[in-house]
């Protein structure tokens, strides 16, 4: 037994002295820290392309990636802030914490980048990486919309075309139950997907000034109330839809990859999220098409254009970086208009932010219209979710729209408890 | 009596038998997922796969980077798990052969960590750890896994504790100090109770997401079960790359098990050598 | 072995200070963190921002509902779980016992869930019940019990869905109450089966009346052991429902973890983790005495 153990202890510290020394194997070149969400196939390619290109520019130079998991992401990056080892450029899908990083200092001023490499993004853009005057991070990729997709096939089959209007939508929705369909696939375990749905209702009940006003609250006794009649209403939509069995069984309690599934099984016509759909796999033989959430017309005796249209990832540097100037280098390298169209353009199949890297002749007519979009609606409103504190937007409103599609809360209750959550966050935050 | 015999037999080995399919049915479902096509999966979940395919397993150990998590995972947990062994099993020793002013207290100090869960002191040991100057390192993640020795301290303590005390005495008269005899007399004679901490040790040092989370930063230390959690993104819903995934991380455990089990039954059953 | 008194500086510590050292310093102190970071109001972001507020956390914790909907939550998951994983744990150690032809292997194999990773079991648990999936449905229409596929449903209701993680950790850790079981089982002396055979006792009326109140002495370990592992379960409600719908799920682990990790709340976060701690100590402390518990070399 002893020499057993003898032998399994020289084995062991051979095994430390040789992982301590792979480990510092590449200690001699200069290396910059990326982390990133970017862990689907396709932009994890987009992003290794990226990196090549720069250690091919700066060879001293090597970049150690860390693609973390979407859940707990932007946890781990606070962890590692607040620890003092932050990375030096991390990826940020938490408008809200950006802007608090760079209040406590925890973040690079770009204002001097943005100065020389600005004017690479459109003015719109630009500006929803300014934060009190400074500007705290560069938009990663795409521009992100929120329509209704559709199995081309299938409403075909329904013998349906485009709805105009909400009207029209709801039939189009009864036929497919009828059929024997599920109308919307939805799978809202994690509450966002179904958090999309109410923000279309909400744009159409209270418009985006308001959405973006409740969104940027802080005097807990001002501001739009989650129990004002606009917002209660958007609630009872979405209840409505769920009482008439437009979503799927289950939904609270599927994750939105179990909903997409569903929705490329050809078991229903309609799926209600975000621009990302283009980069699926899809199988073979799939046709999609989409239309914008169609408008409430007449009951609600208003029209407005009014639409969603956000920056979801965002680099950002941190201050205590040994390699300002690299990391700097290094974004540059990102936002250049070839690299983004090679990268998030041609591979990932998004529609990059920066001008000029999705020439016109190349777009898809998603694309087309999404840059439509962003010329011509009358008002823009954030993602609820990632701009309120964390406990509203990640907790409270997660959490209530889950409860909400599983029949569990009324549309009143929802928002009795949104109002009591958002204050209390808001009186924390005052003291 | 033998008509209630066999009727009874009957029942127990249907009972049995039921059972048995609803332990094993979650684990044969994700094995024949996994060589499944994820379409395939969509269309008939339950059935047996048409055209097995290995093409999970490659995407998960190449694209996943499941080659370099599982040696991380290899290395930290068999280090661990030696120290472990090592700090447990003396310290069992300790507390079956003396008896002092403060063993119980001790001994108590010990079983505390049976309720605190690692998620409870998550941010007190990341602020710790770093402080010390060991966040992002191996040797930081394995000392933070060898303070997991209640267990093995529980059943070292009652393995050492039922041993003869004749045996001990026959060292003493060899000459032997307290230390040999735990190392040349004891030790030997607990072999199952050796085989029983490692195994449930390994299981859950291998198991382990939450240190790994949030202690080890590069990439290149990751672990494979951690890895599970990457695979498991937002926007993959892959059933079947997820199911060769489970398998891949799954396999040394039931390795290690299927390996040590004989030893461990012993280990469990430890009295019955008394006779 | 008997045991010999000696102080511990001249002995014994030679064997328990290396163990004691390192469980001290990486288990003992974040532990004590802990508490100390639920005196603080705090988000997480650099070590300036750090407001001592005393115990305005547990001050908190009093009015906040969704917290006492998770120690409710905790506790029925916690009784529940042992019961049924025990009650579970000891029929199939009574029946093993019974020297089937197979026995040897049933039992490795039902041991074989409580060596997974909770993280598989969720992963693995989410898609089988899914309802897209519609593998629950497809079994259970085979089997003929086609009425129970509401059971698939459960996970969507906030009373329901607690129920479907206790049938889970029932099937993750009742080989853990069988192992337990069975290790007592095999020290009983067989002259007892053999004079309650002669006594003309049945099969089971040898386990009524000689198995089971032999078991009592064991009783308290197996429960105790289902006890603290589900008092600290966060792994499979984080990963198939993150405490849903509505907090139906909500444990006291995973509702520390909210706060204290997403929602920028590090000192209530951790004011939750030790009254965790507490609770489970409590129940600890509660278990060890009402079941008679005695020290080692039971």
């Amino acid at each position: 037994m002893q020499k057993r153990i003898g032998k399994v202890l020289v084995c062991s510290s051979l095994v430390v002295c040789l992982m301590a020394g792979l480990t510092s194997f590449g200690g001699a070149e200069t290396t910059l820290s990326l982390w990133d969400q970017k862990n689907s196939p396709k932009e994890r390619e987009a992003v290794e392309y990226i990196i090549g290109i720069f250690e091919k520019e700066y060879p001293e130079v090597k970049i150690t990636r860390r693609i973390m998991p979407n859940l707990e992401a932007d946890q781990m990056v606070r962890m590692a802030f607040a620890g003092g080892t932050p990375p030096d450029l991390s990826e940020c899908q938490d408008p809200y914490t950006m802007v608090k990083y760079f209040q406590k200092g925890l973040t690079m001023d770009l204002t001097e980048w943005y100065k020389e490499y600005g004017d690479r993004y459109p003015l719109g853009v630009k500006s929803a990486m300014n934060f009190d005057g400074y500007y705290i991070a560069v938009p990663m990729a795409e521009l992100v919309t929120m329509a209704v997709f559709y199995n081309k096939k299938l409403l075909a089959d329904l013998g349906l075309t485009e709805p105009e209007n909400y009207g029209e939508f709801c039939q189009a929705l009864e036929a497919a139950k009828a059929r024997g369909l599920t109308p919307i696939p939805i799978g809202t375990k994690a509450g966002w997907p179904g958090l999309h749905i109410y923000q279309h209702f909400l744009r159409e009940t209270v418009g985006a000034a308001t959405i973006n006003d409740m969104i940027f609250r802080t005097d807990p006794n001002k501001g739009p109330r989650w129990t004002d009649p606009g917002f209660v209403r958007a609630a009872k939509y979405v209840d409505e839809m769920r009482q008439n069995g437009y979503f799927s069984k289950g939904a609270a309690m599927s994750s939105f990859d179990a909903g997409k599934m569903e929705w490329l099984g050809g078991r229903g016509p309609f799926f209600i999220t975000g621009s990302w759909v283009p980069s699926f796999d899809f199988p073979p033989g799939f046709e999609w098409d989409f239309f914008w959430f169609p408008h409430i017309v007449g009951e609600l005796g208003y029209y407005r254009n009014d639409d969603y249209i956000d920056l979801f990832a965002s680099l950002q540097v941190s201050s205590t970086t040994s390699h300002p100037e690299l990391c700097l280098d290094f974004l540059e390298v990102w936002t250049r208009p070839e690299v983004q169209h090679k990268a998030w353009f041609e591979i990932a199949n998004f529609i990059p932010v920066v001008k000029g890297a999705a020439p016109e002749e190349e777009l898809s007519k998603f694309q087309k219209a999404q840059l439509e979009l962003s010329k011509h609606n009358t008002g823009t409103y954030h993602a609820m979710d990632c701009w309120m504190p964390p406990a509203v937007g990640f907790g409270a409103l997660y959490s209530d729209m889950t409860a909400l599609f599983a029949g569990e809360i009324t549309p009143i209750e929802l928002g009795k408890h949104m109002e009591k959550v958002h204050v209390e966050e808001l009186k924390k935050l005052q003291e | 009596m033998q008509k209630t015999s066999i009727i009874s037999k009957i029942i127990i080995y249907f009972v049995l038998g039921i059972l048995f399919l609803v332990v094993i049915y979650p684990l044969f479902w994700i094995v024949i997922t996994s060589f499944k096509d994820n379409w395939a999966v969509f269309q008939d979940p339950t059935g047996l796969p048409l055209k097995p395919t290995f093409q999970n397993y490659l995407k998960v150990w190449t694209m996943g980077d499941f080659g370099l998590y599982f040696t991380n995972s290899i290395i930290i947990t068999s280090i661990s798990l030696l120290g472990v062994l090592f700090l447990a099993a003396a310290a069992g020793y300790g507390f079956a052969r003396y008896r002092f002013r403060s063993s119980d207290t001790l001994f108590f100090v010990f079983m505390l960590s049976l309720v605190i869960v690692s998620s409870s002191i998550m941010i007190a040991q990341y602020r710790w750890i770093s402080f010390l100057g060991l966040l992002n390192t191996i040797p930081g993640i394995i000392l933070v896994y060898l303070s997991w020795t209640a267990f093995g301290i529980i059943m070292f303590r009652q393995a050492f504790s039922e041993l003869p005390q004749e045996i001990a005495d026959a060292a003493i008269i060899d000459g032997c100090s307290e230390l040999g005899i735990f190392i040349r007399v004891a030790l030997p004679l607990v072999r199952p109770t050796i085989a029983t901490v490692a195994i449930f040790t390994f299981v859950w040092i291998w198991n382990d997401f939450i240190w790994p989370l949030i202690l080890l930063q590069d990439p290149s230390k990751q672990t494979a079960t951690l890895g599970l959690l990457s695979l498991r993104g937002m926007y993959l819903a892959d059933w079947a790359i997820l199911s060769a995934g489970l398998v891949i991380t799954f396999m040394p455990v039931l390795v290690i098990y299927f390996v040590l089990q004989r030893h461990f039954v012993q280990g469990l059953t430890m009295g019955a050598l008394k006779g | 072995m008997t045991q010999k008194i000696a102080p511990f500086w001249s002995g014994p510590y030679i064997f328990i200070l290396p163990a004691l050292l390192v469980y001290v310093i990486f288990m003992i102190v974040p532990f004590v963190g802990t508490i100390g970071l639920s005196l603080i109001k705090w988000e997480g972001f650099s070590f300036d921002d750090i407001k001592f507020i005393g115990l305005q956390n547990y001050r908190d914790l009093l009015v906040d509902s969704v917290y006492w909907l998770s120690l409710r939550n905790s506790l029925v998951f916690v009784a529940a779980a042992v019961a049924f994983q025990c009650t579970l744990g000891l029929i199939v150690a009574l029946l093993l016992e019974q020297k089937l032809a197979i026995g040897n292997f049933l039992r490795g194999s039902y041991f074989i869930p409580a060596i997974i990773s909770l993280i598989i079991i969720g992963i693995a648990f989410e898609s089988l019940l899914n309802p897209t999936l519609g593998v629950l449905d497809k079994i259970l229409r085979t089997v003929g019990l086609e009425k129970f596929s509401v059971l698939g449903m459960w996970l969507a209701s906030k009373k329901k869905a607690i129920w479907v993680l206790i049938l889970i950790q029932g099937w993750y850790g009742f080989g853990w109450s069988m192992f337990i079981f069975i290790s007592r089982l095999k020290l009983i002396d067989p002259q007892l089966y053999e004079a309650a055979e002669i006594d003309g006792a049945t099969a089971w009326q040898k386990n009524l009346y000689v198995s089971i109140p032999l078991l009592r002495g064991v009783a308290p370990v197996a429960v105790l052991f289902a006890a603290m592992s589900a008092m600290k379960i966060f792994t499979v409600p984080y990963v198939m429902t993150r405490g849903g719908p509505n907090h139906g799920t909500e444990v006291l682990a995973t509702w520390a973890f909210s706060h204290g990790i997403a929602y920028q709340h590090v000192g209530y976060g951790s004011a939750i983790s030790v009254t965790l701690l507490i609770f489970g100590m409590i129940l600890g402390f509660f278990i060890f005495k009402a079941m008679g518990m005695g020290r080692s070399n039971a």
